[in-house]
């Protein structure tokens, strides 16, 4: 548990100083209510912070495997579960962001 | 004896055998050198001793006869990986910090831990660098220190050793030596002669299996021979008569012509009277592990 939470604060300050990443949370919200949603939000609010806020994750586990960080990590004893949850975590934090962003958006447009 | 134990052990890759047959058994407080080419299977073997992989075949355990201690069966290895597992969004310092706080170290002692391999491995000065601003040789350091930092019972270093400078390199064996006098253990994986001569042991590793387990020097008095090397400018033409006239395999190293004997003193006389004006030079020069390797490998 507690190495759940080691991971999880390292992932997050690892977040935070992600250009691409951070880029990335920002530019889809953004994105997507200009072009797809025109300020008419919805279920599809929260459907397309999931899918994004899931994407971006999928995305940075790719790059930690490419890296070797997520190697480096199990060669430790946080092990695969404490990975996978705090992961879980982040996921759910970006997700929570992307809602606030989506519904801000949301809005200053309606 | 407190030791690890592999017996028979194997690791497949899709349709080829890593390793295979591997039987060694590795004492506390050792360093083992694992030695062999590139592609002999020696991440495979280190990678199962850290558990990063399992078994195919056959079985790795910790056996400890020390009485009322067990704690050796539940030792813990850390692991410096060939392909550094380091974020590189954290700084050097932070990806320790990171590493020591996963294993639980202490967190009075932590802090002086991490300044400690930091010193150690020449990464002062970039302590604040991220790690994906590194140079290969600083992200070698870093690795290491990662391991180190663990505070494991076990450490492996897989290959990255050689990647160091040289002052790094041998402050690095300088703690080795010390920490395993103190019951640490250290398995090195390696293709440098240099590094592998430091270990107390080595399990040389060919194709996959196990070709040789010894020291150093047995390893080298396993080629049961020595070399004569010949300097001449005119080497194609005095490579082919030296082969015609000797019957052996002469190659060229270093600019020079070598060849494998058992009689080296009689040789260099026979050198000296038949090729006398072809050659600048001829003396004997004691076998490497390199060579003992070449041998091993049938490169020679």
């Amino acid at each position: 548990m507690i190495r759940t939470f080691i991971v999880f604060h390292w992932e997050l300050r690892r977040l935070t100083r992600s250009l691409v990443a951070l880029g990335l949370i920002l530019a889809i919200p953004i994105a997507l209510s200009a072009v797809a949603f025109r300020g008419n939000f919805g279920g599809e609010l929260l459907v397309a912070s999931v899918i994004s806020g899931w994407a971006i994750l999928g995305l940075r586990s790719l790059a930690d495997k490419v890296t070797g960080f997520t190697e480096g990590l199990e060669s430790t004893p946080a092990g695969g579960t404490s990975i996978f949850a705090s992961k879980l975590l982040v996921g759910l934090i970006v997700t929570a962001v992307q809602i606030g962003l989506f519904a801000g958006i949301a809005r200053l447009l309606a | 004896m407190d030791s690890i134990v592999i017996d028979m052990a194997g690791r497949r890759l899709g349709l080829t055998w890593a390793l295979r047959d591997v039987t060694l058994e590795i004492a506390r407080g050792e360093i083992l050198g694992v030695f062999g080419r590139a592609g002999s299977g020696k991440t495979a073997l280190l990678r199962l001793i850290a558990g990063l992989d399992q078994p195919s075949a056959g079985c790795l355990f910790m056996q400890s006869s020390t009485v009322g201690d067990n704690s050796w069966l539940d030792a813990h290895v850390a692991i410096a990986l060939q392909k550094p597992g380091l974020a590189p969004e954290l700084t050097v310092s932070e990806n320790l910090r990171l590493t020591a706080s996963l294993w639980a170290t202490a967190r009075k002692g932590r802090t002086g831990r991490i300044a400690m391999f930091t010193e150690l491995m020449d990464l002062v000065d970039v302590k604040n660098r991220r790690a994906g601003q590194l140079s290969e040789g600083q992200r070698a350091a870093t690795e290491i220190a990662r391991a180190l930092v663990a505070r494991a019972d076990i450490t492996l270093i897989d290959g990255l050793v050689d990647r160091l400078d040289h002052p790094t390199r041998r402050r690095l064996w300088e703690y080795i030596k010390v920490s395993s006098r103190r019951g640490a253990t250290f398995i090195v994986g390696t293709s440098k002669c240099e590094d592998a001569e430091l270990c107390d042991r080595l399990a040389v590793l060919a194709s996959g299996k196990i070709a040789f387990v010894g020291t150093a020097d047995e390893l080298k008095s396993s080629a049961q021979s020595e070399y004569v090397v010949v300097e001449s400018l005119q080497n194609p033409l005095l490579k082919s008569n030296l082969q015609g006239r000797f019957g052996v395999s002469v190659s060229e190293r270093k600019g020079n012509l070598e060849f494998a004997t058992r009689s080296a003193d009689s040789n260099v006389a026979r050198v000296i009277s038949e090729f006398g004006s072809d050659v600048g030079a001829v003396y004997v020069r004691s076998v490497t592990l390199d060579d003992a390797l070449d041998i091993i490998e049938g490169d020679r």
